[in-house]
């Protein structure tokens, strides 16, 4: 609680102290306060024993061994997420994109407005806060729209991530008793139990937002129908990958400067992105790899190719697309891989199990009926995704031309599904981060 | 804002309904505990000996063996707070009542059955012991 409330005073005090000097090394200094703050909390809390173990172990290789004192640091709720929207807050005043607030009110409920503190999106201060100063009026069409973004959210997480993460925990987690095609099935169930738990639990904070009056953007915008690592990018975690677009990469250059600067620039992007969340190198190794991934697009100017959605107006892909969705869903499949190991040692042995003559067998569960129940939900989904790909989220626009009667049946079956379908409960995964 | 009060209490009453109706009914499905209390309920004066504990004195202590009137009140991972539980709640009931057996296993002062793998059994305990 005292980290939240030093961190919204030390940046409302920055924001109003901002505007009145126009005096360059004052405004800098003020800025790099606030950033040393956010940033000094969040190095401690969240990466103070991740360096403190990996300096001793640098040590001990070269044959000196170090006295060091790991602490038992509790990770604040929160805190990747509220610290980086309160920086957004305070770089914005600085570059002059936005007024300082002097209601301080307003700001502390822009910092912990409760619906995304946890886990964000990562609100911009220019979308979020003036929506603080402004009257609310209730809308009920809006506020229908919240709660069934809320209900599709709930789906996500509860029938689609936690049914899911059994079946990734046992695999992961016992990973050297399995062939290499139940591996792949649990990189797969991990694959989708992320997307469910975070971009479920997205939903539920944006419709909440709204159900208040508040507007929040998308986080999520259908990144397993991407045809290429730019547009997952562009698809995935929209908030943080903006945020990091904006507030370091454009910093540091982007795209200007030379092939080696602009090169240097998409790993520090993608390795820092891998790093936030969390101290691990398997997380490193993640971003890394999504660099490698991005980097022949970006040299060859396909970054930016696919913009619009897939199959834009259209039943189905064609051909071409169908192979490039297959073809990048797969490649983040084997990349989440990294993401879940428990170390680097365990995601390489873990896909060197999935290479292996073992890929083409029958792959083996105990319980092969729920096994299979729990396919069909995520081939069930998929599909419902699919049809709602071009809107905000899936269901957005499904069952609006219904009658009242047969859109009330559809709400009452997923509200079933959920009930019945519950998995064992498991945390949101990005509440870790 | 009414119309949107009352639209969604309309849509949460019929679950609001099918869920309690299904907690009614589940709760009268019999099960071990309930049939155990069921039982205390009717025959409590009877009984001289009652054997409390875990699992270990569910399926270890036959009552039949006993030559006084005797009770297993034992239930699969039941730890000591829920015998002490069950003790105090019939107290008043066993009016013969004798001697209590009180088992100690391995792990029975270092665990309760709210920390372990078996917690879900906790609502059969708060069903039984209101």
């Amino acid at each position: 609680m005292f980290l939240i409330i030093f961190s919204t005073l030390v940046d409302y005090t920055v924001g109003i102290s901002l505007s009145k000097t126009q005096n360059k090394f004052k405004r800098l200094f003020l800025l790099w306060t606030s950033i040393l703050v956010n940033i000094g909390f969040l190095g401690f809390f969240k990466y103070y024993n991740f360096f403190i173990d990996n300096f001793s172990t640098a040590f001990s290789f070269f044959g000196t061994t170090i006295n060091t004192n790991s602490l038992n640091i509790i990770l604040p709720v929160g805190i990747s997420f509220y610290t980086f929207q309160t920086l957004s807050y305070t770089i914005d005043v600085y570059r002059q994109k936005l007024e300082p607030t002097k209601d301080a009110f307003a700001f502390a409920a822009f910092v912990s407005f409760f619906p995304q503190l946890v886990a964000g999106p990562i609100e911009r201060a220019t979308n979020l806060l003036p929506q603080f100063h402004t009257k609310r009026i209730f809308d009920n069409k809006k506020a229908v729209d919240g709660l069934r973004q809320i209900l599709w959210g709930l789906f996500k997480k509860i029938v689609i991530a936690d049914n899911c993460a059994q079946y990734a925990n046992l695999i992961f987690d016992n990973s050297s008793n399995y062939l290499g095609s139940t591996l792949l099935i649990g990189a797969l169930f991990f694959t989708f139990q992320i997307y469910g738990d975070f971009s479920g639990y997205s939903d539920i904070a944006i419709g909440t937002s709204r159900l208040f009056g508040f507007n929040l953007k998308q986080n999520f915008a259908f990144p397993y129908f991407s045809r290429d690592i730019a547009e997952f990018w562009r698809r995935w975690h929209i908030s943080l990958s903006t945020w990091f677009r904006d507030y370091l990469y454009i910093p540091l250059g982007g795209s200007r400067g030379g092939n080696f600067k602009v090169i240097r620039n998409i790993f520090i992007i993608f390795i820092i992105s891998g790093f936030w969340h969390g101290a691990h190198w398997t997380f490193i190794v993640w971003g890394a790899l999504n660099a490698v991934y991005f980097l022949p697009l970006f040299i060859f100017k396909r970054n930016r190719k696919n913009l619009n959605v897939v199959a834009q107006g259209k039943l189905l892909p064609n051909g071409k697309e169908f192979v490039t969705v297959f073809f990048t869903f797969w490649l983040t499949v084997l990349t989440w891989i990294f993401f879940r190991a428990e170390n680097i040692n365990h995601a390489i042995k873990y896909l060197l199990s999935i290479f292996s003559e073992t890929l083409f067998t029958v792959p083996q569960f105990a319980d092969r009926k729920t096994a299979l129940l729990t396919i069909l939900l995520i081939a069930g989904f998929t599909m419902i995704e699919w049809i709602g790909r071009e809107q905000k989220y899936a269901l957005e626009n499904i069952g609006l031309k219904w009658s009242k009667p047969i859109r009330w049946f559809f709400y009452y079956l997923i509200v079933f599904m959920i009930f019945y379908f519950a998995g064992d409960k498991q945390e949101f995964i990005y509440f870790q981060f | 804002m009414k119309q949107f009060t009352l639209k969604i209490f309309l849509f949460l009453l019929p679950i609001l309904i099918i869920g309690i109706a299904l907690e009614f009914l589940l709760r009268e499905i019999p099960n071990q505990y309930t049939l155990k209390d069921n039982y205390i309920a009717t025959s409590s004066r009877k009984i001289e000996t009652l054997v409390l504990g875990s699992s270990h004195t569910y399926y270890g202590v036959n009552p039949e063996y006993f030559t006084k009137p005797c009770f297993n009140l034992a239930n699969i991972s039941q730890s000591l707070n829920f015998d002490l539980e069950l003790l105090k709640k019939h107290e008043n009931e066993f009016s013969n009542l004798k001697t209590v057996i009180i088992p100690i296993s391995y792990f029975s002062l270092f665990e309760t059955l709210e920390e372990g793998d078996e917690s879900w059994r906790v609502k059969n305990y708060t069903i039984i012991l209101i």
